[in-house]
């Protein structure tokens, strides 16, 4: 059965817009998202943080819309909005009833085109004190909340586009000033270089037709720099971190770089992981948090980090037992970890994990926002959305075989990178 | 680019699903539903559980998956995931609910095992060891986050003795509960009668309540049923101010009356909250957040419960504006309850209310818990359809009447965690500050 089973339009506007539609009229709803290929693999030394809080910039008006009348606009029409940045990309999302779908184009086209001269001093230090608050409410205030932040440095090198995270330094984003605001959305928020998918309740011609009206008046861009270059030199070695402060527990991750999303081998780390540590089926709760006690039942796991642009990272983490030692519980997940590549996945293994992977496929399309962003997705990484309707095979036909070759390949322990958090009072 | 607002198409109308009902003879009610977005089934199990002994309800509800007489924790979790589901159960003062969902060519085996699990849970002395300690360690953790202490603050400042006042049991009364006791609360409270199972998903409701049937008919077993007293209203007092030295941001949270979903004001409250802070366009997050930026992510909601609704508004501010915060919290408060909203944004407020139903009840996910909701409360879908037109049908006046009434600053019960030394004296020349004890 193919993992997309609504139909898949795509039209280009003469600017380079990507359009695609995908008509479904259960419900009289629409989705409309918009993937711009612009993220913190972008941003270069200096200013990172940028894309995030630029998206941020992107809610305060634009030159037909006074600041947070969008959010009111779309929320007036009875709809939900939001945005996320991530490494790769940023978009932005609305779902809204279907009679709206005019309205959210209109407010999607005016912030694409007309944003500029609507970004004043004032909106930029308002959003600055939000994302400070953001940052404080996410990560520093909550233990084990910068592990992410963590992990990033070291398993990326200086300049590499993954090598921080998308949340940024607050220096940076204090050092930042209106002009470069708006040289970034110069930049990158072009027509071509951005995909809008409507999922739901309207027709294509409809949709084209739309689009057409809304963007394509909106002038393409250039030269859009591309973000530096994602390859990986061969890893110097393992690398290790120890992170003493207010945490309840020693908690460990390991982590690799595994491949890039969307090739074959991200699809086999990904069954990788599902079987290694996804529920309680898997390796790591069988024989880390049920059979030898080292870990909390909570938190034990690994998955990999859908980024396409450079090796993905996979990760493994768990929570020592009370009176279990960070250095006990990191050898039990060593141990469990190399038994991917010295112990056979077994079919029962194999198909729960397939399993897995399938209902949460389904859970990700079941919502046309969720459909809306996977089509954005995959037009915008391979410029084919159609590859979609393909991705729950691409997990299907992964065998015990290419799991224990992909396991053996990225799980070198020369190559992993530790990060251990122990409480304050053990120190 | 056209540079006007574009004009609305029609208005396409909320359409009901089907939904097929059906008492079992041992006194479960099913309710099934079709939406065939894709192969997946949710269900919702609601389990009446009012009054039961905290820690054990608590322990009891981490515990139900964890073996039966034929199968160990980790055969139920491998079985369940071989049909792609997962099952897990939930607490809170009113009820016991399981929620999950699996691909819906699973249903079968997904309801067998939740069967073999309400007939037949045992739990076994080291599995109730391990969730013992992982439910005392996350009490403790959670204890760490300012979030919940400020939440368990405010819930005792309102409910006091009532059941309400004390959600979340204490590290060492879990590590007490004995298996025995888990074994007696589920004879005792786990039955059929007064429960509802929601089935929402990609298959015939006639056919998901044969399924039903042939899974749980067999589920039985006598048992008490509680009913708690009414909730007490917000009484409002000083401001309490509960002391955490060093934080870098103060947890604000207040309580106002409110009424239930039944109740012929309901629709006109919900609205005014809307219109003071419950959705990204209201006049307090565009005022704190927006203007201001004193914090990311403020909310004020009305909660409903079955022995009563209160409305709770939540911000997580910078201590060195907690005082101003507060200011301008009752400042948006007092301006809806003294005033008349626009005309203007009352409609916006409105046409999210609605939009936000339609919404909702788009998803397999939104509309089985939904379904569950509602069915604590005595009811069904078409509940959605009455709502809607009382949203539609609020007047002016009687929204600003429902701010009046509920929203009023003096009504309501005020709670800051935070740096007490930093944020005292600041907070002390606007209200009466109350040091917890």
């Amino acid at each position: 059965m193919t993992g997309f089973p609504w139909p898949i339009e795509t039209s280009t506007l003469d600017n380079g817009l990507r359009v695609i539609a995908s008509p479904d009229h259960g419900a009289p709803v629409v989705a409309v998202n918009l993937w711009y290929d612009v993220g913190s693999r972008h941003e270069p030394a200096g200013q990172t943080g940028f894309a995030h809080l630029f998206e941020h910039l992107m809610f305060e008006g634009s030159v037909h819309v006074g600041k947070t009348e969008h959010m009111s606009y779309v929320q007036g029409a009875g709809g939900s909005l939001n945005a996320t940045t991530n490494p790769d990309r940023t978009n932005y999302f609305e779902t809204l009833p279907a009679e709206h779908l005019e309205l959210a184009l209109w407010l999607e086209a005016d912030r694409m085109g007309g944003l500029v001269p609507a970004l004043t001093q004032e909106k930029l230090d308002n959003q600055r004190e939000v994302v400070k608050n953001e940052r404080r409410q996410r990560y520093d205030n909550v233990p084990y909340g910068d592990a992410w932040l963590r992990l990033l440095p070291l398993l990326y090198p200086p300049g590499h586009p993954y090598h921080h995270a998308t949340i940024g330094s607050m220096e940076d984003l204090n050092a930042a000033d209106l002009q470069t605001f708006k040289d970034f959305h110069t930049t990158y928020y072009a027509p071509n270089n951005a995909v809008l998918t409507v999922a739901g309740d309207a027709e294509p011609e409809r949709v084209y037709e739309l689009a057409k009206k809304y963007f394509g008046q909106l002038p393409p861009r250039e030269h859009i720099p591309p973000a530096p270059e994602g390859g990986l030199p061969k890893a110097g070695g393992a690398v290790r971190q120890e992170v003493t402060g207010a945490v309840p527990a020693p908690r460990v991750y390991l982590s690799y770089r595994s491949h890039p999303f969307g090739s074959p081998g991200y699809d086999a780390t990904t069954v990788l992981a599902a079987v290694l540590g996804s529920g309680r089926g898997s390796r790591l709760f069988q024989r880390l948090a049920d059979g030898r006690r080292l870990a909390q039942p909570d938190n034990i796991g690994s998955y990999g980090v859908d980024l396409a642009h450079a090796p993905a990272p996979l990760i493994v983490s768990a929570t020592a037992r009370p009176g279990v030692p960070a250095a006990d519980l990191e050898a039990g997940l060593v141990e469990v970890v190399a038994s991917m590549v010295t112990e056979p996945v077994t079919d029962a293994e194999l198909e729960r994990a397939k399993a897995l992977l399938t209902s949460s496929w389904w859970r990700q399309v079941s919502t046309l926002g969720g459909r809306a962003d996977t089509l954005g997705r995959y037009a915008t990484l391979f410029r084919a959305p159609e590859r979609v309707a393909a991705q729950l095979d691409g997990w299907r036909s992964v065998t015990a075989e290419r799991v224990a070759e992909v396991a053996a390949e990225i799980l070198d322990e020369d190559a992993r990178v530790t990060l251990t958090y122990l409480p304050e009072e053990s120190a | 680019m056209t540079h006007v607002l574009p004009a609305l198409g029609p208005a396409r109308k909320l359409k009901l699903p089907r939904q097929a009902e059906r008492t079992l003879p041992n006194g479960l009610t099913v309710v099934a539903v079709r939406r065939a977005a894709v192969p997946l089934v949710e269900v919702r199990l609601r389990v009446p559980f009012p009054r039961a002994h905290l820690a054990r309800a608590s322990l009891l509800s981490q515990s139900l998956f964890t073996g039966t007489a034929g199968m160990s924790t980790v055969e139920i979790a491998a079985e369940l995931q071989t049909v792609g589901g997962a099952l897990s159960a939930g607490l809170d003062p009113d009820r016991l609910l399981i929620s999950g969902n699996g691909l819906v060519s699973g249903l079968d085996r997904l309801l067998e095992l939740l069967a073999e699990v309400l007939t037949g849970a045992a739990y076994p002395g080291d599995e109730v060891a391990t969730e013992r300690e992982r439910l005392a360690d996350q009490i403790q953790l959670a204890g760490s986050q300012p979030q919940h202490l400020a939440r368990v603050a405010l819930l005792k400042r309102v409910y006091g003795n009532h059941p309400y006042g004390v959600q979340t049991p204490e590290a060492e009364q879990v590590r007490a509960v004995r298996p025995a006791q888990l074994r007696a609360l589920h004879g005792e409270r786990l039955h059929p009668g007064g429960s509802v199972l929601v089935l929402v998903g990609d298959l015939p409701p006639e056919k998901a309540l044969d399924a039903a049937e042939k899974a749980l008919g067999g589920w039985n077993g006598g048992g008490k049923q509680a009913v708690l007293p009414p909730a007490p209203e917000p009484r409002p007092g000083p401001l309490l101010l509960v002391d955490r030295p060093g934080a870098v941001q103060s947890s604000l949270r207040m309580a106002l009356p409110a009424v239930p979903r039944t109740h012929p004001d309901h629709a006109a409250l919900q609205l005014a909250n809307l219109i003071f802070g419950g959705y990204f366009s209201s006049r307090w997050v565009e005022n704190i957040r927006e203007d201001k930026g004193y914090t990311y992510g403020p909310n004020s909601l009305v909660e409903h419960a079955s022995a009563g609704s209160v409305l709770t508004v939540n911000a997580d501010v910078a201590t060195e504006v907690t005082a101003p915060a507060l200011l301008e919290t009752q400042y948006e408060l007092g301006r809806l309850a003294a005033l008349p909203p626009d005309e203007a944004e009352l409609e916006q407020a409105r046409q999210y209310a609605l939009g936000t139903l339609l919404l909702g009840a788009s998803t397999q996910a939104g509309l089985a818990g939904l379904l569950s909701t509602y069915a604590g409360f005595g009811l069904r879908l078409d509940f959605l359809a009455e709502h809607a037109a009382r949203l539609a049908a609020a007047t002016r006046a009687e929204v600003a009447a429902a701010a009046a009434r509920y929203l009023a600053p003096a009504r309501a019960v005020t709670v800051v965690l935070g740096d007490a030394e930093k944020v005292g004296g600041p907070l002390s020349a606007l209200t009466a500050v109350e040091p917890a004890a």
